[in-house]
């Protein structure tokens, strides 16, 4: 009994993390020269195109574009700031975001 | 040019041009050049309503702008009382086809007036129709980007094709080149401009050159612009999170310096000269439009012989990202 009881403690303790593991993945990704509001749109629509990238949303004064990933999908930070670069902005830092 | 714009940040390639007096020489009002001046061409991103800015299109990116341009002309010293207007829609499509080069189509259509006394008696004409289309690249030669701000310089190069019609007639016969929907002739324009922008202002400087061809005999004199722009953001006050509209309150300047016309190689001594415009204008810019307005008005016109002055030139339009 005693042993059950130690088996459930530890699966209930554990379900945050499992819980975590299905979580998408946020990123946090500095724009620069992104200084307008009609500039953000290229911005937002060259980031979601990208398969691993759910969402976007766009913090302007902060110069920074958060990134909502798909669950279980990798982020390719290479096409990430390309995609920046394509639409005519430079890519800074990148950062995880723990919510 | 590009006058814009569409622009600006140019459309066409042409500027407010001083008009001379209805003669015998053929295309003295040359009001095309009128509508299109400083329409911007460019369109990327907030810019000045005039003329151009060095703001990106991003690659594989389509930006438009309609603008709406109304002239009115004012003083005649030539004692025959004209009269002429002009309302012009500019329709301009920029694509980016590179991160660093933009690709951009303008045209307009144009419904043009024009009112003189001709010995005691007033007479009316006018057109409209399609006119001159223009086309130009920009490449992006300096950019630097911090956070919340960026510089940029790029170059322009374009040309005018003659599209629009020129040989429009009513009962009185041949329109003059004043009404006259297109030009005629085949002109190139080319410039460079640069643009410094922050979360609360922008800066956009430009200077342009416009080489007009012949066309019949006729050549409308080559033109030298310098303009400049702050935009600067009124609302919000100050910034909160995401991506607000901006409300910008705009000041503008163009100066233009224009050779006189030249018809069978002679010059034409009402024609050409220099106008310093002053144009304030506001813009509401969000993510996907931009609404603008701004009244050009001339504050100094120092032109050649009778050339007709202008009133001033109100321009309204708005821009699209899709």
């Amino acid at each position: 009994m005693n042993r059950l009881k130690s088996v459930c403690l530890v699966l209930l303790l554990a379900m945050p993390l499992l819980a975590g593991a299905q979580q998408a993945q946020t990123l946090d990704i500095e724009v620069k020269g992104m200084s307008c509001p009609f500039c953000v749109y290229g911005v937002e629509k060259r980031l979601k195109q990208l398969p691993e990238v759910d969402s976007v949303s766009v913090d302007l004064r902060h110069s920074r574009a958060r990134l909502t990933l798909v669950p279980e999908r990798k982020p390719d930070l290479d096409r990430i700031r390309k995609a920046i670069l394509d639409a005519g902005f430079t890519p800074g830092r990148v950062r995880p975001v723990s919510e | 040019m590009p006058d814009s714009h569409p622009g600006g940040s140019g459309l066409s390639a042409n500027s407010p041009t001083p008009m001379s007096p209805p003669g015998p020489l053929p295309r003295r009002l040359l009001l095309t050049t009128v509508l299109l001046a400083g329409a911007p061409l460019h369109t990327a991103a907030a810019a000045p309503i005039t003329f151009n800015t060095a703001l990106p299109v991003a690659k594989g990116e389509f930006v438009s702008r309609l603008q709406l341009v109304s002239v009115a002309s004012g003083h005649d010293p030539s004692g025959l009382d004209r009269k002429l207007s002009a309302d012009t829609a500019v329709g301009v499509l920029g694509y980016g086809l590179t991160r660093d080069l933009a690709l951009f189509g303008v045209v307009p259509y144009s419904d043009r007036g024009l009112d003189l006394r001709v010995a005691g008696e007033r007479r009316h004409r006018s057109a409209d129709g399609l006119g001159d289309v223009s086309a130009f690249g920009r490449y992006t030669v300096y950019q630097r980007d911090w956070p919340g701000r960026t510089l940029r310089i790029a170059p322009f190069l374009g040309a005018k094709a003659p599209t629009g019609s020129d040989d429009k007639s009513d009962g009185q016969g041949r329109l003059p080149p004043s009404v006259q929907p297109g030009s005629g002739s085949w002109d190139g324009f080319g410039g460079l401009v640069s643009t410094y922008q922050t979360l609360d202002l922008q800066i956009d400087a430009q200077i342009g050159y416009r080489a007009n061809g012949e066309e019949n005999g006729f050549r409308a004199g080559n033109e030298l612009r310098l303009d400049g722009s702050i935009q600067y953001r009124l609302w919000p006050r100050s910034l909160g999170s995401g991506v607000p509209g901006f409300i910008y309150g705009v000041l503008e300047t163009n100066l233009f310096f224009r050779d006189k016309n030249e018809l069978d190689g002679r010059d034409d001594p009402s024609s050409g000269g220099t106008t310093l415009f002053i144009s304030p204008g506001i813009q509401y810019v969000t993510r996907r439009l931009i609404l603008e307005a701004a009244l050009q008005l001339p504050v100094v016109q120092d032109l050649h012989g009778d050339a007709l002055e202008l009133d001033y030139i109100a321009r309204g339009g708005i821009r699209f990202n899709f």
